[in-house]
């Protein structure tokens, strides 16, 4: 009896964040995913729940993720960050210290779809990459698809990551909130009426304005303490049901992050600020014809920008990088027997600026006359079928894309400018992306799965420093510019043991990239705006591995070990000789170790153990002075490793009483409890440089040590 | 209970586990740096160390240990030869140990072959002095945001046949010396006919004129001097001075993180052997 009340228990928990207070999950009859699951149709409200041997059964969707188990693991400073927790996956590397970025199976971080209520963002980080973008109080429900995926998601060669909020008519106004140490956030729900909500959050950081002076005071290092840094975000949103079959909801968000580094003053940068955001907005419309048919349709903008001020030596110096994307995607899901069909169309626009330079120095810096914009459209046709038969499922598909760079663009040539007025193709890129997925299940309790498929991406971002600011400059595919590619294999065996309360899987994988780029000469690239298109290196990459995952489901005590053994290489014929070499996201043992235990009503407890071999540097071999000037002359590319990445984070959360309908709880987390050294960034630091003395040491930095937080958050409804 | 709380706090005090880098794994091989020059109506300076692995010490103690004293270095017009005399000091520069010629110096349009040969190894290279910058001038324009600076502009001839790239350095009389302008004019070969570039020293914060940045005083006197140099130093120097122009880190340079270095002198050496030709000119700054 207690089983099957715990397994009740877990099958309406594990739906949503909104669920854990009602119990039930009220599903909107007008969601068009809903009719691929099965329902319980009780006078307009439906109860869904996850198998709990999805694990065995699940199609190429990917992995929906328990967003409410994500947030009960220890937080970092008091914010809670389901997406970061993705990091605990298989598949999925460490990415490092205060990094956000998701390296899966060996590829580039931009090589994710980001989607939040479908709009791509483009960065979705925080402070320095500690947090990500997304507030946890409005993250409804997370998809990660790592492979097979399906025909109806494109344009990045590695993953999908979709987050959606709630959008379902609450019952009763909501308030969720929290309190941390460098920032807090308020978010809440209203119910207009029966048929229409709104939404709103917001959260923001005090590190500047408090926590820096309160250290200052405090005596902690002066030059940490005049560092300026912001974020802030917000969100708003509305969920509208037009009738019983058709809804509409639309979301907007934004975020602006802001920075200022006083020991850049040192080096002549005085004055300097760096402030990134993100926009993203949208609109969804679902309509049902009938059971078997339904239409999905959505219109959406999303827009990043980075700005960089500085005044070096008399001039001031401005670096942008911006990249807007408008798009619309219809999708026809059409039910047929044992076929679940799935077609439709995505047409976008984009618009980059992939870097912009102004200054008012005489430096032969020339001042930017928008050669380097990068105007772009796509179509895309798609059409998937899923079908079941026997113990097999069978999931194939076919994208067909059409890029076009368009003008205005102008090819500065030595021979001759080549000019392309507004709208002109300049350059066409076709792409047929076959997509493949196969399930076949072995008995109730294990199944095999095996998973070929085809990417292309279009848009690319190059890194400039490999952590922190996110310098990545946009750069779509465009005349000099090809769009990168993939195949992707896998193959993997599921286990379950015990009724499902055990998970086991092991899985293998073999990846190509083509097209990867890199600046010839990293960093001074930002430094000039003559046509960076033409100083690419392009190469290739490959990786394979194998995932390991035992995870338990059931029980006080839950939580889920992970292994990653991967290797990722790439081959330029410009770096290293040709010679292929690791990867700078190369690791190839990987563990997360995650444990939850529900010790009564009140309290429970969670724990994360991380560890990683040390990520790929390059350092030089040798020093020597020519012209006066101390260079460092490299060997082999990338040989350097890094020293392994572990930590281990522990949280409680303690359930105060409910008042007059304020349900709230206490947090308390340690981040690194054993206070691991985990390196952040290797760097020469200057002892001294007279006139012909010089004394410099090679350092590495670490940033975060043991961090205890506590945070109060809160619920009303 | 308090089990749990000792362990929790002998957790908490553990000591920072900071783990340090291991540089020994690099593979690191001893190279010859040569660095010299043969200008026109000039001897030619040669300057010789060994690169230093990355382990040891980055300081100027360790350049100065590793600066080759002892090697044998001859350098040849085609039709003569000259061993080259070691144990001068050069405090213009570092490290400080010179060799240098008394028979030939250099002359426009000649090519001239350097030998080196230390501790069993011979390294070998070749330059070309190129020929006058035609056309010289120079001009003052106001800088908009200071009156009393101005920019300086140097203005002359290129052709492109000869493939010559060049370099700038100015003396101000209160520095006293030559700072260098960071910038590798006509670096990708590609100019021709008359052109004019700003020269923009970038003087450091120990020189007397660092709160005047890439500008010049009005009523100063200043020494330019342009050089020109030949395609295969260009290699060498656009690196160099690109980088130096966009970062200027703490005059650290990363260089050929991709992309090494374009050295003209042959296997196991590294550096340049650069010929030039060199036109001061004396500039009061209007």
């Amino acid at each position: 009896m207690k089983q099957i009340f715990l397994t009740l228990i877990l099958f309406v928990a594990i739906q949503s964040i909104v669920a854990q207070d009602k119990h039930i999950l009220i599903k909107d009859s007008t969601d068009s995913k809903s009719i691929t699951k099965k329902t319980f149709d009780i006078s307009e409200v439906e109860v869904t729940a996850k198998l709990n041997d999805a694990n065995l059964k699940s199609g190429s969707t990917g992995l929906t993720i328990n967003v409410k188990q994500l947030k009960e693991l220890p937080k970092f400073v008091g914010e809670s960050d389901p997406y970061k927790a993705l990091q605990y996956m298989g598949g999925v590397s460490q990415a490092g210290e205060a990094n956000s970025g998701l390296y899966v199976r060996g590829g580039n971080n931009d090589q994710n779809l980001i989607l939040f209520n479908g709009s791509a963002i483009q960065n979705p980080t925080h402070v320095l990459g500690m947090f990500s973008v997304f507030n946890p109080d409005l993250v409804g429900e997370m998809r990660f698809i790592k492979s097979g995926m399906p025909a109806e998601y494109g344009g990045r060669l590695s993953s999908i990551v979709e987050i959606s909020t709630d959008q379902r008519i609450p019952d009763s106004l909501k308030l969720n909130g929290s309190i941390g140490l460098i920032s807090s956030r308020i978010s809440t729900q209203i119910p207009i009426n029966s048929r229409f909500s709104v939404y709103g959050s917001w959260r923001g950081s005090y590190i500047s304005s408090i926590i820096l002076p309160l250290l200052a005071k405090a005596g902690i290092d002066s030059l940490l303490t005049q560092n300026k840094y912001e974020f802030w975000d917000a969100n708003a949103g509305f969920n509208l049901r037009l009738s019983s079959k058709t809804k509409l909801n639309g979301h907007f968000y934004t975020g602006k992050d802001e920075l200022g580094i006083h020991e850049l003053k040192k080096y002549e940068m005085k004055e300097n600020k760096t402030f990134w955001n993100n926009t993203a907005a949208g609109l969804q419309l679902n309509h049902i014809f009938n059971e078997n048919f339904s239409l999905n349709q959505q219109l959406n903008y999303s827009k990043f920008h980075i700005q960089s001020t500085f005044e070096w030596f008399d001039s001031k110096q401005e670096l942008q990088s911006q990249f807007e994307n408008f798009s619309y995607k219809a999708d026809f899901l059409n039910l047929t027997g044992k076929h679940k069909l799935k077609y439709g169309t995505e047409l976008s626009y984009n618009a980059a600026v992939p870097h912009f330079i102004r200054n008012d120095s005489i430096l032969p810096i020339e001042i930017n006359d928008e050669r380097n914009n990068i105007n772009s459209t796509q179509a895309t046709l798609f059409f998937r079928d899923e079908y079941s038969f026997c113990k097999w499922q069978i999931n194939a598909g076919l994208r067909l894309n059409l890029y076009a760079h368009i003008g205005p663009y102008t090819d500065f040539d030595d021979n001759g400018d080549v000019a392309y007025a507004k709208n002109k193709i300049v350059k066409t890129y076709w792409g047929l992306e076959p997509r493949f997925y196969s399930r076949y299940l072995l008995n109730s309790e294990s199944s095999l799965k095996f998973a070929a498929t085809r990417h292309i991406q279009y848009i690319n971002q190059i890194p400039v420093f490999s952590f922190g600011v996110p310098t990545d400059l946009q750069i779509p595919a465009s005349l000099y510019v090809q769009p990168q590619g993939s195949w992707h294999f896998s193959g993997g065996f599921f286990r379950n043991f015990r009724s499902n309360t055990w998970e086991t899987s092991m899985e293998v994988y073999y990846k190509t990239l083509e097209n990867q780029l890199e600046f010839k000469n990293g960093i001074e690239a930002t430094f000039t705006n003559s046509m960076f298109e033409k100083n690419l290196l392009v190469g290739k990459g490959w990786t394979y591995g194998a995932e390991w995952k035992l995870s338990k489901n059931l029980g006080k005590f839950t939580g889920w070990i992970s292994y990653n053994l991967a290797w990722s290489y790439r081959q330029f014929d410009q770096i290293n000789k040709g010679i292929p070499f690791l990867a700078r996201n190369d690791r190839r043992h990987d563990i997360s170790v995650v444990g939850l235990y529900q010790l009564n009503d009140n309290w429970n407890f969670s724990s994360v153990f991380v560890y990683a071999t040390g990520s790929r540097l390059n350092l030089p071999v040798s020093w020597y002075v020519v012209d006066n000037k101390l260079i460092f002359e490299y060997g082999k590319y990338n040989a350097f490793e890094l020293p392994a990445y572990h930590r281990l984070d522990i949280s409680a959360n303690y359930k105060l009483k409910p008042k007059r309908g304020l349900k709230s709880e206490l947090n308390f987390s340690i981040y690194n409890v054993y206070n691991r050294a985990n390196p952040f960034q290797v760097y020469f630091s200057k002892k001294s440089f007279e006139s012909n003395k010089f004394n410099f040491h090679l350092s590495m930095a670490y940033l975060l040590p043991i961090i205890p937080s506590v945070s109060w958050t809160f619920h009303l409804n | 209970m308090k089990k749990i709380y000792y362990i929790f706090l002998l957790l908490i005090l553990l000591p920072s586990c900071r783990p340090d880098l291991n540089y020994e794994i690099r593979g690191y091989t001893e190279k010859i740096i040569v660095e010299g020059y043969i200008n026109n109506g000039e001897f030619a300076k040669v300057y010789l160390s060994l690169n230093v692995p990355l382990w040891k010490d980055i300081d100027s103690v360790t350049v100065l240990e590793n600066v080759i004293r002892t090697a044998k270095i001859s350098i040849s017009d085609g039709s003569k030869t000259e061993i080259l005399t070691g144990g001068f000091w050069d405090y213009s520069h570092f490290p400080p140990h010179l060799y240098k010629g008394f028979d030939i110096k250099g002359v426009a349009g000649r090519t001239y072959s350097l030998k080196v040969e230390y501790s069993g190894y011979s390294v070998e290279s070749q330059t070309t002095i190129p020929y006058p910058i035609d056309s010289l001038s120079f001009t003052t324009s106001d800088l908009s945001t200071n009156d009393s600076l101005q920019i300086l502009t140097a203005t002359f001839y290129i052709d492109p046949a000869r493939k010559n790239s060049y370099r700038a350095f100015t003396k101000k009389k209160k520095d006293g010396y030559y700072i260098e302008t960071p910038i590798l004019y006509n670096a990708d070969l590609s100019l021709s006919g008359m052109n004019s570039f700003n020269i923009s020293p970038k003087p450091s914060e120990k020189d007397s004129s660092y709160s005047e940045g890439s500008y010049f005083a009005k009523g100063d006197t200043v020494l330019v001097k342009l050089c020109a140099i030949d395609s295969t130093s260009t290699q060498f120097f656009k690196a160099l001075t690109l980088f130096s122009t966009t970062v200027g880190v703490g005059d650290l340079y990363f260089i050929g993180e991709k992309d090494a270095l374009k050295s003209n002198i042959t296997s196991p050496g590294f550096g340049i052997w650069s010929g030039g030709n060199i036109q001061t000119r004396t500039v009061i700054i209007q």
